[in-house]
């Protein structure tokens, strides 16, 4: 069977049972640990305003206050802020996914003169972390060069910047690489023009791959505080990550929690809902 | 600038001026002039800041009330809100983005740094042309002031002082709030009770900007002017003095309060949980300014707001001092000349038209909101104490428990200090970090720490 | 013969000029539509990423005003950064982060994914329990954080007491301040790690476990000499990786401790969020900028060339 450095016969045996239930059970103590400050969260939304600083380890309110959860979900707008982290990420992913197939469609299938200079340029940005050019990039999108305008409080100022992806264009590149070239020249010879190939060949056969790094880069950007901290200052527009912990201290901690814990469940079930998916795309830079 | 000391004894002077008008008849004077017309009667659009957000229905509506009031008298302007609230840092990217609003709000600390960024307008002549500038109590105007010439409209001001516990006072056997240090060593040792949570003493402590503001209240408190802490040079140039003297006098109190006395609170206070700590009795006197009264009737109905007294900071070496802050409105520098003369009437119709005065306080105190304050006059003679008998009437707060400050405002015995000269906020947060810093780590010796803050303060801001 | 030559000469004439001209357009042709392909990525790359870099660079050497002007001060921002009392602190901060972060969780994920490889049932649930915290908002998850960490009502203080021991300043205790938010930062991201290497344990032939388990190698001895060995190339790619990630964190200190208590948690990217956008010192964070990239890069090529020496010692 699927063994590891055990072997079946070894788990059956005596010390092998105490092992596993031993691992078994720190296991599931570790994994109690980590998912305590989601069922924490959840329970002390539930709780009245004074309960919650004289409760004591009783995690599980007295008497739950649903409405705790309706009062947080009112006045923190999390519908609108949900909405605004949507609009946010949707766009930049989409941004993301365009640029990155079209210059990785370049790169492998086209050969243009330059191309391992325009890679290596691209694979430069991952050498500079993005935290150490975030004060240029706040002067930049203040006052573009040549357009002369301001992208500051606006979403094409967050929609740019993680529209650059030179991992998402080196996967896509490698995989494109490794479509056989006999589907592209049959498509070649049958008229198809660059584009239609493109359109009508690559992408569809590339559907997994593109998913993949889509729900990576979604999940990876839906995280994101600094940059839109410092780029969208008006309250109506800014994210989910910026705007709760902002408006967070003129609540009780009851009603942070429970904002917190709402705030928290559409990424919690992305994960569980989207798993194999998830797993696929962080082990895509590791594999060789 | 260097008139900052005159204008202390012009705020006392004025203070002593607001005797109690005795059931004044003739209401609140028209102080304000509005012109015929605003930019002879061109379209003119301006943005404003501050709109109450949706969830604030009731002042959402009066909001609107009144720009639609503007807008009938002047059909030529319309007005457009915007749900910002001023916040350092945001603002960072509306000044770098050129996208102030026409007209915002903003603390008494922060014109200096849009006026070195040319970012907002210089008022001076519109001033001139009101001729409104009288009726502002000059020295909360000369806050707007920088080289002669006035950048901002002042809305609002407040002094610092101490917010006491009654009953936990009482329990302990005192039925007055300390007037001197030593007085409130001995109180909060008395009401100090960690078993139970209750800390007798308390500031803002979670090491930021908002840190460093009670700090230097507490060094003016020590015998500290705003001079002695940054100086204004003859040549404009400035020196960072925070290094010794009452400061340092100040922050070894802060060290023996902590690791002496032992009286203040273990959790991090900011600005808001400063009133929470106060409201369920764990924190027993606090520095508190007094248009927090009004956020704490507003966000703890349940507390019992007539527990709560407020007395005057207590006295140091030089009697008693406060710091003193505020709001006021500037107009964005790209603002056209119509844009900005739309946006300076209409703040000042909104602060100064008695109409417009007596609804909103009518309606405020209607909604059980914040008349009463302990706060600092805004305006001189006649508009002021018009205001101060209309309001009497509409009092939502136990103002007899702020009689001790208020008596002591009017009678001139508090020295009123304004902010330091500049960069404030930078200083704030310096000597924020450095207050966490002696309040976390015995070990920290406040005079060399503070010697090399205004070390680093001289070379990175001021000589930059 | 003359009209021969004449049709060669045409020939000769025709061939080097029509043919190559052909081939030039298709050519460019091609390499115009390749180029077309890749403008969209080339302008946004180089609008924010590549310029600003360059600029970070440039704005090093400069004053920088909001509204963009600037000013050549020379090496003015470096020589400042000599003055800077900070600098020693946030040096120590920096290492001090990595270390704790490294003894927290480093070795964690390893562990994790070994004894989660052994699993013969709900390998599934751990592999998504652990994985959950990583995909939360970090900043949201600090509401809670902070909660926990609180003095008075906290959860952790809560079961201090419970068993009898004293409660503690998690956040505001010079001592367990960094400690308390590397824990955090662990919580947070552990579980990718503990994925990546899961996976890479699943590459490893079982035969290899089998033939030393014949050779008679006890269970420790098959960890040491198959597992280990066959993870250490991705183990020292993410040393590098979580060292230059921790030595980048701002969130965790800039909402739980806003750096304090005093600068114990002072980072240097809070650091220059600060003197940028809080001094609006532009040039000065800039600085600030080049010498954290210098430092990593310098950081991972030291480490790269160490290990390459070691791995080429223990290979011969």
């Amino acid at each position: 069977m699927n063994r590891g450095f055990l072997s079946n016969s070894e788990l059956k045996s005596f010390q092998g049972r105490v092992y596993y239930g031993v691992v078994v059970t720190m296991l599931l103590v570790l994994a109690l640990a980590v998912i305590f400050p989601f069922l924490y969260a959840f329970t002390s939304g539930l709780k009245g305003s004074t309960e919650i600083f004289t409760s004591g380890l009783n995690i599980v309110p007295e008497n739950p206050q649903w409405e705790n959860y309706k009062t947080a979900w009112v006045e923190f707008r999390l519908a609108k802020l949900f909405k605004n982290s949507m609009v946010i990420v949707t766009g930049s992913v989409v941004l993301q996914m365009t640029i990155s197939c079209l210059a990785a469609y370049s790169l492998s299938n086209l050969k243009p003169i330059g191309g391992r200079i325009v890679m290596i340029g691209f694979l430069l940005t991952l050498m500079v972390p993005a935290i150490a050019y975030f004060v240029p990039l706040f002067v930049t999108l203040g006052n573009l060069p040549v357009l002369e305008t301001s992208l500051l409080d606006s979403y094409w100022g967050l929609w740019l910047p993680y529209a650059v992806s030179a991992f998402t264009i080196f996967v896509l590149k490698n995989f494109f690489e490794r479509i056989p070239g006999e589907i592209i020249d049959s498509a070649k010879i049958d008229g198809a023009s660059s584009l239609q190939t493109f359109i009508y060949i690559v992408l569809p056969l590339s559907r997994s791959i593109i998913v993949i790094l889509s729900i990576l880069s979604f999940t990876g950007i839906w995280r994101e505080y600094l940059l839109p901290l410092l780029i969208i200052s008006n309250p109506e527009e800014q994210p989910i990550t910026v705007r709760l912990i902002y408006l967070a201290d003129n609540y009780g901690v009851n009603i942070q929690m429970a904002a917190a814990f709402t705030a928290m469940v559409p990424p919690l079930l992305v994960a569980i809902i989207l798993q194999r998916f998830m797993r696929d795309g962080l082990t895509i830079g590791f594999s060789k | 600038m260097k008139r900052k000391l005159f204008i202390l004894m012009v705020i006392a002077l004025f203070a002593m001026q607001i005797v109690p008008s005795f059931g004044q008849e003739g209401g609140i004077p028209q102080t304000l002039v509005m012109p015929e017309q605003i930019a002879e009667g061109r379209p003119v659009t301006i943005t404003v800041s501050d709109k109450p957000s949706p969830d604030r229905e009731g002042e959402l509506s009066l909001w609107q009330d009144q720009v639609n009031r503007f807008q009938e008298m002047y059909p030529n302007v319309t007005i457009e809100g915007l749900e910002l609230e001023y916040e350092p840092t945001a603002f960072v990217a509306l000044i770098a983005g050129d996208q102030l609003p026409t007209l915002f709000r903003s603390y008494f600390t922060e014109p200096e740094k849009f006026i070195s960024q040319n970012a907002v307008a210089d008022l001076t002549p519109l001033y001139e042309a009101s001729g409104v500038a009288d009726a502002f109590n000059p020295s909360v105007l000369e806050i707007a002031t920088q080289d002669g010439a006035v950048y901002a409209i002042p809305e609002n001001a407040y002094a610092l002082g101490l917010a006491y516990n009654i009953e936990l006072l009482a329990e302990a056997g005192y039925d007055a709030p300390p007037t001197t240090w030593d007085e409130l060593v001995e109180i909060a040792q008395a009401v100090t009770d960690k078993d139970n949570g209750v800390a007798g003493f308390a500031f803002i402590n979670d090491g930021s900007a908002a840190t460093g503001w009670h700090f230097t209240n507490i060094a003016y408190s020590f015998g500290a002017s705003p001079d002695d802490i940054i100086t204004v040079n003859d040549d404009g140039s400035f020196t960072a003095e925070f290094g010794e003297g009452a400061t340092v006098d100040a922050l070894n109190f802060i060290h023996d309060l902590r690791w002496e006395y032992d009286v203040l609170p273990g959790a991090t206070l900011d600005w808001g949980s400063i009133t929470e700590a106060l409201v369920s009795g764990r924190v027993a006197m606090a520095i508190y300014a007094g248009d927090q009264f009004g956020f704490m009737l507003n966000s703890f109905p349940d507390a019992d707001i007539s527990n709560f007294g407020y007395a005057p900071m207590p006295a140091g070496p030089n009697g008693i001092s406060a710091l003193t802050g505020g709001n006021l409105w500037m107009i964005d520098a790209d603002a056209s000349e119509d844009e900005r003369e739309a946006a300076f009437y209409f703040q000042l119709w909104r602060q100064l038209d008695p109409a417009e005065y007596e609804s909103a306080v009518i309606t405020q105190s209607e909604q059980g909101r914040t008349i009463g304050q302990p706060v600092l006059p805004m305006y001189v003679g006649e508009h002021q104490e018009g205001r101060e008998a209309f309001e009497a009437d509409y009092n939502v707060l136990p103002v007899e428990n702020y009689a001790l400050f208020n008596d002591a405002v009017k009678a001139g015995d508090i020295t009123l200090y304004p902010e330091p000269a500049t960069a404030v906020q930078d200083y704030y947060a310096e000597v924020g970090v450095l207050v966490s810093e002696v309040l976390s780590n015995e070990r920290t010796d406040p005079e060399t720490r503070l010697g090399e803050v205004a070390e680093e303060f001289q070379i990175f801001v001021l000589d930059r | 013969m003359a009209s021969n030559t004449s049709y060669h000469d045409n020939e000769l004439l025709m061939r080097p000029r029509a043919v190559p001209l052909q081939r030039i357009w298709s050519f460019l042709s091609r390499q115009i539509v390749a180029y077309l392909f890749l403008l969209p990525a080339i302008l946004i790359f180089g609008l924010v990423a590549w310029y600003p870099i360059a600029r970070a660079f440039e704005m090093s050497f400069q004053q920088v005003s909001l509204t963009g002007e600037s000013t050549d001060v020379g090496t003015a921002n470096y020589d400042l950064m000599e003055l800077d009392p900070a600098r020693e602190i946030i040096l120590e901060n920096m290492l001090e982060f990595a270390s704790w972060s490294v003894a927290l969780g480093y070795a964690l994920p390893v562990i994790l994914a070994i004894l989660i490889r052994e699993m013969r049932h709900a390998k599934s649930f751990f592999r998504i329990v652990y994985f959950l915290p990583t995909v939360v908002p970090i900043s949201i998850a600090v509401i809670v954080w902070r909660f926990i960490y609180d003095p008075d009502a906290g959860a952790l203080n809560e079961l201090l007491s419970f068993l009898g021991l004293p409660d503690q300043l998690w956040l505001y205790d010079p001592k367990l301040a960094k400690p308390s938010l590397v824990v955090v930062m662990t919580w947070a991201s552990f579980g990718t790690t503990t994925l990546i290497y899961l996976s890479s344990l699943m590459e490893i032939p079982t035969e290899l476990y089998e033939a030393a388990e014949l050779d008679g190698a006890s269970p420790l001895q098959r960890i040491r000499h198959v597992t280990l060995p066959h993870l250490f190339p991705i183990m020292s790619l993410l040393f590098v990786l979580q060292v230059i990630s921790v030595v980048q964190v701002f969130t965790e200190p800039f909402l739980l401790t806003n750096g304090g208590p005093g600068r114990e948690t002072l980072t240097p990217v809070l650091h220059i969020y600060r003197r940028a956008f809080e001094r609006i010192d532009l040039g000065y964070a800039s600085a600030w900028s080049v010498v954290l990239v210098v430092i990593l890069l310098a950081f991972s090529l030291v480490y790269y060339l160490v290990n390459y020496r070691i791995r080429k010692i223990y290979s011969d």
